[in-house]
């Protein structure tokens, strides 16, 4: 079925500050959104408001036709610093959501490890999350994502505090577990490589209050996906020219002191 | 690293010291010149240990004096844990319920256990209620105030990953604000046990016939100097094992503590 999470012109404040301002983003069941911009300008709020945390001050947020008006199943969140619950140990942490929803005990366990299979987790059931990296944390956090089956993933950074190298695979390692079902993806970062490797749909956010900047359809996680090494895929002028482009974009925002590269 | 390195060297100079003041005490009660009556020997208060572990004293062996204070203390702990944390949950939660109860509890806290004592004889009478009540007020506001403290300082996105999967107001509070506070409430626990523990001799001021405190104070009232100091001594030992059986639960039940 085909979905879709819209924002319409929205404007956010927090306090007296102006965050957003005219906003308007679109993320359809398949598309994989990445929403690139500097620190404080409000990209999380965006997602915030996506998940129905926050509410917007204007604008309209709907889900297909209906108003979003607080977090729902068919919107799974994964957060920049994981969220998991220490006392629970992993399969536990992944079955989370379907406790909540009263599923019977054996069959969230069954289902927490398929989900754990599905994101190159294994066997690490019954591990405790300190016995995990930064990066095996995430791939929990991911596993506790998909399990609901949600027609939308919304990542909020979720491999800022990741090394380089992991980092690398847990991209490619995301756009494999998202050509399986093909949600609808809403992805925010500040790393420009990575914005433009997992997008189909890259949204620059720039300016203060922030608005969109530019939004430009891209092929690259396609060709990931088709087995290009991500090297190559890097290594391609073009992708380098719009590297530069989306860096000016930033950097023309943030020419005000101050600002964050 | 060093990591094991430095509490050893602070274990070995804290053995020392106990050893020392052990010495010292030993050697000012040996020259002479010092009523056992004011500071008996250290080898006489051992002695009363044994001798009060098997004949006893004051109707009632070493053991039984000490059953009786754990029993009440674990009692008291019992009570104050069942009425501490719920009142925790409440204050750290809702307005309402901090309100009401932050007020109550901030009272109640400074008031020395001597002080109450009288009025909860009055009322519950000079049974085993009363000594119960007496260490659980002493009790309750660690225990509270901890709990209060834990739930309310919930990390934001625990509680945005429980919302986000569709958790209701009595499963976030259950499933995540009150595990995310077990270490705070743990060490509400110890500090509660230490309160407690504290508040015995006082608790068995009043027509107790058994118990640590008791025996203290018996034989204070005889003048029998080395029970008073063996009764203390047992007491400070009791309490550091106190310390080191929450440390246990802690690393048993909060596995995570310090890790993540």
């Amino acid at each position: 079925m085909n979905r879709r999470i819209r924002l319409h012109r929205v404007a956010l404040r927090y306090g007296a500050t102006p965050i957003l301002d005219g906003v308007d983003l679109d993320v359809a069941s398949g598309e994989f959104v990445v929403v690139v911009g500097a620190s404080g300008s409000g990209k999380t709020s965006l997602l915030r408001l996506a998940a129905g945390f926050v509410a917007a001050d204007a604008g309209d947020v709907r889900l297909d036709d209906a108003p979003i008006t607080g977090p729902g199943a068919e919107r799974a969140v994964v957060f920049q610093d994981d969220a998991l619950f220490p006392w629970l140990d992993v399969r536990d942490n992944v079955a989370f959501p379907l406790r909540l929803r009263g599923d019977a005990r054996d069959a969230r366990r069954a289902a927490a490890d398929a989900q754990l299979s599905a994101v190159g987790l294994d066997g690490y059931g019954s591990r405790r999350l300190w016995q995990l990296s930064g990066g095996q944390r995430q791939r929990v956090g991911l596993a506790r994502a998909l399990i609901v089956k949600p027609a939308f993933v919304l990542m909020d950074e979720p491999f800022a505090a990741l090394d380089a190298l992991t980092r690398a695979q847990m991209q490619v390692a995301l756009l494999q577990v998202w050509s399986q079902h093909r949600q609808g993806v809403l992805f925010i970062t500040h790393d420009i490589d990575e914005a433009l490797l997992l997008a189909t749909k890259l949204v620059v956010l720039a300016g203060k209050p922030s608005r969109v900047s530019e939004t430009i359809e891209l092929d690259y996680a396609r060709r990931v996906l088709a087995g290009t090494p991500v090297r190559d895929v890097r290594a391609d002028p073009a992708f380098q020219q719009l590297r530069e482009r989306v860096l000016d974009r930033l950097f023309d925002a943030a020419a005000s002191p101050g600002a964050a590269p | 690293m060093s990591g094991s390195a430095k509490p050893r060297l602070t274990l070995a100079i804290s053995a020392a010291t106990v050893a020392l003041v052990v010495l010292g005490w030993w050697a000012v009660t040996g020259v002479g010149g010092i009523d056992p009556l004011f500071l008996p020997s250290p080898a006489a208060v051992v002695a009363k240990f044994f001798e009060a572990a098997t004949e006893g004293y004051a109707d009632a062996t070493l053991w039984q004096h000490l059953g009786a204070s754990l029993g009440r203390v674990f009692a008291a702990l019992a009570v104050a844990v069942a009425l501490g944390v719920p009142a925790g949950l409440a204050i750290g939660t809702s307005p309402i319920g901090r309100g009401i109860l932050d007020p109550l509890v901030e009272t109640l806290r400074p008031i020395p256990p001597l002080a109450y004592l009288p009025l909860v004889v009055i009322w519950l009478g000079i049974g085993e209620t009363s000594k119960v009540v007496v260490i659980a007020i002493a009790m309750f506001a660690p225990i509270v105030i901890a709990t209060a403290s834990g739930v309310a300082h919930v990390a934001a996105n625990r509680l945005d990953a429980a919302r986000a999967f569709g958790a209701r107001g009595w499963q976030v509070l259950l499933l995540v604000r009150l595990p995310s506070a077990l270490p705070d409430i743990l060490t509400g626990v110890r500090i509660a046990l230490g309160a407690g523990w504290t508040t015995l001799v006082a608790a068995e001021l009043v027509a107790a016939t058994r118990g640590l405190g008791f025996m203290i104070q018996s034989a204070a009232q005889f003048l029998v100097t080395d029970v008073v100091i063996m009764g203390i001594v047992v007491i400070a030992l009791i309490a550091f094992l106190f310390e080191a059986g929450v440390r246990a639960l802690e690393r048993w039940l909060t596995p995570w503590r310090g890790k993540l």
